[in-house]
């Protein structure tokens, strides 16, 4: 009942978001209509952030206690966020297109966020070939959590080398003078909102599948 | 299983070539967004300051060879080098001066390579792009479901 009702929120939540993406916001004035993409870009890498994030900790989790939900939750998250991730990328890709005339540029920012997908996928890679032993989920847990040390190089990077990709706008990082309007600020936040309750949708679903596996 | 495992080798073998060809692109090639600070027409060529986001000056050079990219005051598109007409290349830099016309430019050392100023007309039509990237948000996600619904509904069948 509980999980209907939240599916049912998640799915309004987001019909919200897109009139407002879509009708409410105003059109970017320097950059067009593709300035909207910030409100799919933006949520994707924070659930992918929160997604790599999870996987470390209950890898830890799993490496001290053994349990199998947080190996479990570990391998959900992981996909979930492999899919997030890549999404942010191309998302990222297609707006820097007309912005920077190019599709990629090779910088820090973007550089360190395929790495990072690269290692979970080489993670879900590992998991899937390898028989469901106590050592292959040690030896993965182990992947995921070093793989996490990418991810605060990632959060930092566009202040560190401030190349093409702008710098942080939200949250300890953002300078003053680059923070978003109002009327953007509440929309991403909606479509962070919108988009974080399907990232728990998703991982909720892959878990339900790997405990009846189990 | 299978299936997602498929699709990140897919996934892995369509992104890894796209990221090798465009680095090596890159290389020797610094990129510079900004502002036009002064200009200066010195012989044959024109030193020009431009000043980014964060406040760095760059002092550079725009030679023979460099590739240029501007927009005329009636929104019409002109491209050349100093070498066909200089005083028409620095009216035109100086009217994006003026007019705070962002600009991007790759150099080599203190030579420009190309310059290009904001190309407003493409700036307002890019609706196409944000449409991508709903299509692509949307088959990815829903291609997704699609495969762990189906997987569920499998397993709860075994069950």
């Amino acid at each position: 009942m509980f999980s209907k009702l939240f599916t049912l929120i998640t799915f309004l939540v987001f019909i919200f978001m897109l009139w407002m993406v879509f009708w409410w916001i105003p059109i970017d004035i320097s950059q067009g209509p593709v300035a909207k993409t910030v409100f799919i870009h933006v949520p994707l890498a924070w659930c992918s952030m929160v997604a790599i994030v999870l996987v470390a900790i209950s890898s830890i989790y799993y490496l001290f206690n053994k349990k199998l939900f947080w190996d479990n939750l570990a391998q959900s998250t992981a996909e979930v966020g492999v899919l997030f991730g890549s999404l942010a990328l191309i998302t990222g890709i297609i707006w820097a297109k007309p912005i920077w005339g190019v599709w990629w540029t090779g910088e820090a920012k973007l550089t360190t966020t395929l790495i990072l997908i690269l290692i979970y996928a080489a993670y879900i890679l590992f998991r899937s070939l390898y028989t469901n032993s106590m050592q292959m989920k040690k030896i993965a847990a182990i992947i995921a959590v070093i793989g996490a040390i990418d991810s605060p190089i990632i959060y930092f990077a566009a202040n560190l080398w401030q190349e093409a990709h702008p710098v942080t706008v939200i949250g300890p990082l953002a300078r003053e003078d680059s923070s978003f309007g109002a009327d953007y600020g509440i929309t991403l936040l909606v479509s962070v909102i919108a988009f974080t309750m399907l990232f728990v949708i998703l991982t909720r679903l892959r878990l339900k599948i790997l405990s009846l596996e189990q | 299983m299978n299936k997602i495992k498929y699709l990140i080798i897919i996934f892995l073998a369509g992104i890894i070539p796209m990221n090798y060809s465009v680095i090596e692109a890159q290389q020797n090639e610094n990129i510079v967004n900004g502002f036009i600070e002064s200009l200066e027409l010195v012989e044959n060529q024109i030193n020009i300051s431009v000043i980014d986001n964060f406040g760095n000056r760059f002092n550079l050079n725009i030679v023979n060879s460099t590739e240029i990219g501007l927009e005329t005051q009636s929104g019409e598109r002109w491209v050349g080098n100093i070498k066909e007409d200089p005083n028409y290349v620095l009216e035109l830099l100086n009217e994006a001066q003026h007019s705070l016309e962002p600009v991007t430019l790759t150099h080599n050392g203190a030579d420009i390579i190309t310059l290009v100023s904001y190309e407003s007309s493409n700036i307002k039509n890019n609706l196409g792009y944000l449409a991508a990237s709903f299509i692509f948000l949307s088959i990815l996600f829903f291609g997704y479901i699609f495969i762990i619904n189906n997987k569920l509904q499998i397993l709860s069948k075994k069950k």
